[in-house]
């Protein structure tokens, strides 16, 4: 038992990052992270308040169909991430092997682990579904009992979920060993991940808004009223969960809800008892697997051979794809949706000129996203930096052959962004509001822009770069140019996206001279201002770099 | 061949002279092997010699070539084997070996020979298009060595290469380090092994708190090679300390199967 316990307290300080030195550092990071933490699960909160209203309070409510997509959907999405626990902390921990070695048997550890993932998922329980029932509570005027009832149904809640997830975490370890150096395979997939998860986000958001807006219900019609009253009638088991919230049919509803999840449990438990120990020892050698490519001796020009060597480094990196390529592909897709939101807003509120200084702003934070990569561009060199200084090319230019990677990636994203915004916003449904000049226009901005960012960026961890890699040679933690780099990106983006919406409609003066009528006349002079960003940077980061580059240290 | 000249470097953090006033000249053809304790500054020399860190005085030439002010012609004679075997674990052996060919413009006739060369000697036809991450300690000291060696360095500065590697590849980069030096080529490795120095340098040099303390001919040299062991425990004094101190007594300590339960 005190293994099981020395293991789970281990696992929760390692995760929460206690444990570490208390600097001042770490305590006004702890500080920061706790405010961003609580400012978005204050706004997750008020959109779900929202959302809630739309179906607890409409014209016609819907409390019951509320609870069992509610109730159904936390259950899922439990799942899912207990399931991710399971695999990533049971099976894939690096861990595990150090484990191996102690007097502690593979069950005490599948114990620990699994107590671990079950706190997890009734955290998240706890944070994200009790609000939903108390949410409703508000809105329905229900008893103090309900209350107490809700905070007894969360156990429940989370029991089945974890018992699924440790069924499906052995399927779901075949198929990760499966495409676990299927890198094209994988980024198709991530970049689906992220695009339908974004749609998602922007449709349910839109919907709020515009029922904040007017009141009218735009994301609940008829007909989906209609399919969530079929939906809840049909959806076992997650109807009977709802009966016992609702307070319907209760007892009957949880002696089927007990029977279920004891039925699930017990299976649960049976199987991996039998199989975990196994599949951790697999795990551990499959951990080091790698794949085998049969290339030729091929000999490739120096810069084609290290643009190619950063490109197979992040290609050949779940975290890097995601990070980077991922969201560079996404991007269009996403700017489209951030502008079809804003605009249709906006358009309703201010009219549609504010469309291209929206679209300035939209497209100049998602620059600043994927170019924060560059911010690592050193960093990520990790413990084979050593090569950068022996190899007989010069710093500066290994430095800028990284730079074309990062414009060119940056580039073709944007080039996307304005086509699919200029072709879809630009069109009469849209009141023609963006023209060509316009999407002209922000590109060469943004072209400028992602010089700049990008310099910057590079410039930033040629002077303060982190070595801190894992096993698998990544970078644990982004450094501190990354935030820096963010930050700085998103500043320019509201001033430059304010300074044409406004620009639109107010002429700027000097006295009795006008010297910004239009749009156009802010382009010109953003234009002006970015190219002179994007110079300065670019010569603040060539200028000595060599000596600058040579004084970097390995940690 | 490789000219160091009043080298001399200090960490801005520490309170001593990493390197302190380091010359020494290197011949063409010549195993020179770099002795010292840990910490000695071994692995700092190194460094400051292939470039990897600026130092603050002193200068080092490569083929003539000074590393300061022609630094690419003097990597360009250069291979370094570093001592944490850190190779790109990403890509395959051969893409690996096939990158550092490509830096160091090495024709695709020479690349494929010396490659399957060295995949044969170092016995990685099984692995050589594996990712590196799946390789053991020792084959990522092979390709490391591989890759160094890929362009033919008139100068190959190893940075103790045989640290955990098995008794069969220790031998195999001894036999190739012989071969390397008879082409005319140089050598300049830091090692802990006495043996290994003794049977194959030419010439020693014994460091001690970032001071080259003294060169040592072995070459057709018995008396040198047999006296090396005691010359060194005398330059760094660590010999002397092994028969003083005793071993904590097994009785001191105790275990019982509760200890290991809490």
């Amino acid at each position: 038992m005190n293994s099981i316990l020395t293991i789970l307290k281990f696992d929760i300080l390692s995760k929460i990052g206690m444990g570490r030195k208390i600097t001042k550092q770490a305590i006004i990071s702890l500080i920061i992270n706790i405010f961003f933490s609580l400012v978005i699960y204050t706004v997750f909160i008020t959109g779900l308040y929202f959302i809630s209203a739309i179906t607890l309070s409409g014209i016609v409510p819907i409390p019951y169909e509320y609870l069992v997509v509610t109730t159904g959907a936390a259950m899922i999405i439990e799942t899912i991430v207990c399931t991710g626990i399971l695999v990533k902390n049971l099976y894939y921990d690096g861990e595990n092997e150090l484990l191996l070695r102690f007097p502690v048997d593979g069950g005490q550890i599948f114990t620990a682990k699994a107590i671990f993932a079950f706190l997890s998922n009734f955290a998240i329980a706890l944070f994200f579904v009790y609000p939903i029932y108390v949410i409703y509570g508000v809105m329905t005027n229900a008893s103090i009992g309900h209350y107490f009832t809700s905070i007894l149904m969360l156990p429940l809640i989370t029991l089945l979920p974890f018992s699924i997830a440790n069924l499906i975490a052995l399927p779901v370890i075949n198929l990760t060993n499966f495409i676990k150096n299927r890198f094209a395979l994988i980024l198709a997939l991530m970049i689906i991940l992220v695009i339908f998860g974004f749609a998602f986000y922007m449709v349910m958001l839109k919907g709020v808004l515009e029922y904040a807006q007017n009141k009218s219900p735009t994301l609940l019609t008829n007909d989906m009223r209609n399919f969530m009253r079929e939906l809840a009638s049909k959806v076992i088991p997650f109807n009977w969960y709802a009966n016992i919230i609702y307070g319907d049919n209760v007892i009957v509803s949880l002696l089927i809800v007990m029977a279920i999840t004891i039925c699930f449990f017990t299976l649960a438990l049976v199987t991996s008892k039998k199989t975990v120990y196994r599949i951790v020892l697999k795990s551990i050698e499959r951990e080091s697997e790698a794949f085998e490519i049969k290339s030729v001796e091929k000999v490739r020009p120096v810069a084609i051979s290290l643009l190619r060597k950063e490109y197979l480094l992040i290609f050949r990196s779940l975290n890097y794809s995601f990070q980077y390529l991922a969201m560079a592909i996404a991007a269009p897709l996403m700017v489209y949706f951030c502008n079809d939101l804003a605009s249709s807003i906006g358009d309703t509120s201010v009219g549609g000129r504010i469309i291209p200084g929206l679209t300035m702003l939209v497209v100049i934070i998602f620059i600043t996203i994927i170019v924060s990569f560059a911010s690592t561009a050193i960093s990520r060199e990790g413990n084979t930096f050593y090569l950068t200084k022996i190899i007989p090319v010069p710093y500066r230019y290994q430095i800028a052959i990284k730079l074309i990677l990062y414009l060119v990636v940056a580039s073709g994203s944007v080039l996307a962004s304005c086509i699919i915004v200029g072709s879809v916003f630009g069109g009469a449904k849209y009141g023609n509001n963006v023209k060509f000049s316009d999407m002209i226009s922000i590109f060469s901005i943004a072209e400028f822009l992602i010089v700049a960012l990008s310099c910057m960026a590079i410039s930033n961890d040629i002077k303060t770069p982190t070595f801190e890699v894992g096993k698998n040679g990544e970078l644990i933690d982004a450094n501190k140019n990354v935030s820096t780099n963010i930050i700085f990106g998103c500043f320019i983006a509201v001033f430059f996206g304010v300074f044409t919406m406004i620009t639109s409609y107010v002429p700027i003066k000097i006295g009795s001279a006008t010297i910004i009528n239009d749009a156009k006349g802010s382009y010109v002079a953003l234009l002006i201002l970015s190219f002179i960003i994007a110079v300065s940077s670019f010569l603040k980061l060539f200028f000595r770099l060599d000596k600058r580059y040579n004084n970097i240290k390995e940690q | 061949m490789l000219a160091v000249k009043e080298l001399t470097k200090k960490y801005p953090n520490n309170d001593y002279i990493s390197a302190d006033n380091i010359s020494f000249d290197l011949r063409e053809g010549e195993i020179f092997g770099f002795l010292g304790k840990n910490g000695a500054g071994k692995s700092t020399t190194i460094k400051c010699i292939t470039g990897i860190i600026p130092f603050d005085s002193g200068n080092v030439s490569v083929c003539g070539y000074d590393i300061n002010k022609d630094p690419i012609r003097a990597k360009m004679n250069m291979g370094y084997v570093p001592d944490n075997h850190s190779v790109i674990e990403k890509l395959t052996g051969r893409e690996y070996v096939n990158y550092v060919a490509d830096l160091y413009r090495v024709s695709k006739s020479d690349r494929i020979e010396r490659i399957r060369y060295f995949t044969n000697i170092f016995n990685l036809e099984h692995a050589i298009d594996k990712q590196i991450k799946s390789y053991s300690h020792g084959m990522k000291q092979k390709i490391c060595i591989m890759a160094a060696l890929i362009h033919e360095p008139k100068l190959w500065i190893l940075d103790e290469p045989m640290m955990g590697l098995d008794p069969q590849s220790t031998a195999d980069i001894i036999n190739y380090m012989s071969e390397h030096s008879k082409k005319g080529n140089t050598i300049f490795f830091s090692s802990h092994n006495l043996d290994i120095v003794k049977k194959i340098c030419h010439r020693v040099g014994i460091v001690n708190a970032g001071k080259l303390e003294k060169i040592i001919e072995l070459e057709n040299n018995q008396a040198n090679q047999s006296a090396l062991e005691e010359e060194f425990f005398r330059i760094t004094g660590g010999g002397l300390k092994r028969n003083t101190l005793t071993y904590p007594s097994a009785n001191t300590t105790s275990t019982n199967s509760s200890d290991l339960e809490n």
